[in-house]
């Protein structure tokens, strides 16, 4: 007997794109073997196979895109000899190219009663998982992946409100896919290659993505605020803490005044704010394939030198395409660093919706500063940092945003 | 039309009463009905509809459940109080096989329409052979109606659309709530239809079903735990057969925790069917399995205190749905 070979559940990915097939049509494979390569929004992912077998047909050539869940192919028990396989496939139809398969049509009352809710996430996803059935179904119909999340219920059972939290947390996602087919991102004419001259370059799914999230936080009234902040104490300090970063004391003194300030610390939705007690901080990295933004879990819990590492981990998968899913979604407070690549003299940037703030950190500068000196001034030399401060204007007004900054001004230079 | 404030029973009199003055193939039967009846609901009836109307019977349940069979295959309605509903059980034969089954059977393209009145439920004593809660028989025996009114506007209402249903209806009057008072509408044309349930109080975070006796209780026990901040929805369903699911499971779907609160046994008890329709049609809404409270399952004690610790009170729901939202 065949079965289907389907592009599998990953976070909230929904769309993906064929790179390569990694077993060939009558090859056998075992359990854990690399079956194919796909490139999703976010990263690229090897599939591996769940149970050994022999892939029996290819549905699907590389390059083609697919929604989670389609058909790519077709593969039979382990052991299935050559002419077992030709006979199965004897009786199947053509191969189908990457259109949404149609479903058999299933009786009118049953189709109800499966889009009322009778579609919970199949068994094998909630395997070994205490959830709660209603939290079975609303993970399947937000795609949340159970297996990422921390139950709330008694010893540790996962309920609906803990799927719908991380939905909450992951729905920029889902929104930027529906943007992408409301408005694609488009130039007015189909660009032309001037031979020697120019050459085109089609856009990653990463590419496509970022672009679109772009449009979308660009169409949030969003303002930015600066603090300039004298790092003289948070440098003194750094020398007493071997191996820490400066990046990590910012961001730890940041996440601490976030707690005082959970307003900044928020996710916006239409009819209400999303208060986080908790930090899931965003660190936007530059990569060669573009920007990510890989999440540290509970930021508030690490010290300078676990954020220190935290920072430096996230990093070093962004750049190397290592990144799982589960750790660039739910971010609740985004830190963009473009200080570290260059020295910037600003560093203004486009909210991470549904994030209610950002903090952009621009490069340190040395510059004189008037300090308070008896009971008149003087000018000092001193390191400083710019910070800017990006919010959502329909979550936040300046006060509250000032108040902010104030803290992890106070806080950095009372290090 | 103007409300006054009634006894239960009266205010089932007074359905009773409203719809004998307008149709004349309405009789009553039972042991004292033309004294006035055992809990008054037949005071006065005698003197305005006179003795062919008002038949003081011996003790012959199953006599007078007979009788009301044949009398409604011919389009008359009788009215039959069993005087307690345990007594019923003489009658089984005739009640949930003649008037539930009939119909059917027989092809009978006339309304048999017939109120068997079962006064149900603990009384303050009256013992284990006069406190049965026997509304489950109706619920299991296809072809029959069931209502259980707990206030006297529903104990009015169901009175008289049972009294225009073509099917026989088992009118369970609750004996806890006989001398209970509450506002009745003196409206002729006002009705509570059969089959449609009332949510008595909402709340977000479980829903307790109920019904009878029980639903003073369950408001009382969700009053306590409002304090406590667990919100109950209370629904009442004043009728078992037909019962309304689509308010039952719309109110489960917004609260995700459901418990079934009744004075009939627990097990086996019309709880047992409720809480595996809802978790057979919207498990996927569930937090939590659905909870069942009921009576004890030993016969009901002579003692009133006894009689009373047998029973679900307000601190057992409410401990009930405590436990419930630890789930």
């Amino acid at each position: 007997m065949l079965k289907d070979l389907n592009i599998p559940r990953m976070g909230s990915v929904e769309n993906a794109r064929l790179v390569a097939w990694k077993v060939q049509i009558g090859e056998a494979y075992a359990a854990g073997d690399t079956l194919y390569e796909i490139e999703t929004d976010k990263t690229t992912t090897e599939v591996e196979a769940d149970e050994a077998g022999v892939l029996a047909s290819q549905l699907a050539s590389e390059g083609d895109e697919f929604k989670v869940g389609d058909r790519i192919g077709q593969w039979a028990a382990a052991g299935t000899n050559a002419a077992t396989l030709r006979t199965l496939l004897g009786g199947e139809p053509a191969p189908l190219t990457a259109v949404e398969v149609e479903p058999v049509a299933a009786p009118a009352h049953l189709l109800a009663s499966l889009e009322t809710g009778l579609r919970p996430l199949p068994r094998s996803a909630a395997a070994g998982q205490r959830i709660s059935p209603l939290a079975r179904r609303l993970a399947a119909l937000h795609r949340v992946d159970p297996g990422t999340l921390q139950g709330s219920g008694p010893r540790g059972r996962i309920t609906g409100k803990d799927i719908l939290k991380a939905s909450a947390s992951t729905s920029s996602a889902e929104s930027a896919l529906v943007v992408q087919a409301a408005a694609p991102v488009s130039s007015a004419a189909p660009p032309v290659v001037v031979e020697g001259q120019s050459t085109f370059l089609p856009h990653s799914m990463r590419r496509r993505t970022i672009a679109n999230r772009m449009v979308q936080a660009a169409a949030i009234p969003s303002l930015t605020a600066d603090m300039e902040i004298d790092l003289s104490a948070l440098l003194a300090r750094r020398r007493t803490m071997p191996g820490v970063s400066v990046l990590a004391l910012v961001a730890h003194e940041a996440v601490a005044s976030l707690l005082d300030h959970p307003r900044l610390n928020a996710h916006w939705h239409d009819d209400g704010m999303l208060q986080w007690d908790t930090v899931h901080l965003g660190i936007a990295v530059d990569t060669p394939d573009g920007l990510v933004v890989p999440v540290i879990n509970h930021a508030e819990r690490l010290n300078p030198l676990g954020l220190t590492h935290a920072i430096a981990e996230r990093a070093d998968k962004a750049r190397n395409g290592r990144l799982r899913l589960d750790e660039m979604e739910g971010g609740t407070f985004t830190i963009s660093n473009p200080g570290s690549v260059g020295p910037v003299i600003r560093a203004e940037a486009l909210l991470n919706p549904p994030q209610v703030a950002l903090l952009g950190l621009p490069g340190m500068v040395r510059t004189p500063l008037a300090i308070p000196d008896g009971d008149g001034w003087s000018i000092a030399v001193r390191p400083v940092l710019r910070a800017s401060l990006t919010f959502d204007h329909r979550a936040l007004d300046g006060g509250p945003v000032i108040e902010y900054l104030n803290t992890l001004k106070s806080r950095i230079e009372s290090l | 039309m103007s409300h006054e404030v009634m006894g239960y029973n009266a205010a089932m009199g007074l359905g009773l009463v409203e719809e004998m003055r307008t149709d004349e193939s309405i009789f009553i039967m039972g042991q004292g009905v033309v004294t006035g009846g055992w809990f008054g609901m037949e005071k006065g009836l005698v003197a305005e509809f006179g003795a062919d109307r008002v038949i003081d019977c011996g003790i012959s349940e199953a006599f007078e459940a007979g009788l009301a069979a044949g009398a409604s295959i011919v389009g008359m309605k009788p009215v039959i109080n069993m005087g307690f509903g345990d007594f019923a059980l003489i009658a089984g034969d005739e009640i949930y096989h003649k008037l539930a089954k009939w119909r059917y059977m027989h092809g009978l393209d006339v309304p048999m329409t017939a109120v068997i009145i079962f006064p149900i439920g603990a009384m303050g004593g009256a013992g284990p052979e006069h406190s049965s809660c026997t509304e489950v028989l109706g619920m299991h025996f296809p072809g029959l109606k069931v209502v259980v009114p707990s206030t006297p506007e529903d104990a009015k209402g169901l009175m008289k659309a049972a009294l225009r249903e073509p099917n026989p209806v088992l009118f369970h009057s609750v004996q806890g709530l006989g001398w209970s008072r509450g506002d009745v509408p003196l409206d002729p044309d006002f009705v509570v239809p059969i089959g449609k349930a009332v949510t008595r109080r909402a709340g977000a975070d479980l829903t307790i079903v109920t019904y009878g006796s029980m639903v003073p209780r369950s408001l009382e026990a969700a009053e306590t735990l409002s304090t406590e901040g667990i919100e109950c929805e209370v629904i009442d369903l004043r009728s078992l057969v037909p019962l309304d699911w689509d308010h039952v499971l719309a109110s489960v779907t917004r609260t995700h925790r459901a418990m079934v609160v009744h004075e009939a046994f627990r097990t086996a008890g019309p709880g047992a069917e409720i809480a595996a329709q809802i978790q057979e049609r919207i498990f996927f809404e569930l937090e939590a399995p659905v909870l069942r409270l009921g009576a004890k399952d030993f016969p009901l004690c002579q003692s009133a205190d006894l009689e009373q610790a047998a029973i679900p009170s307000a601190g057992s729901i409410a401990d009930t749905a405590r436990q419930l939202m630890a789930i």
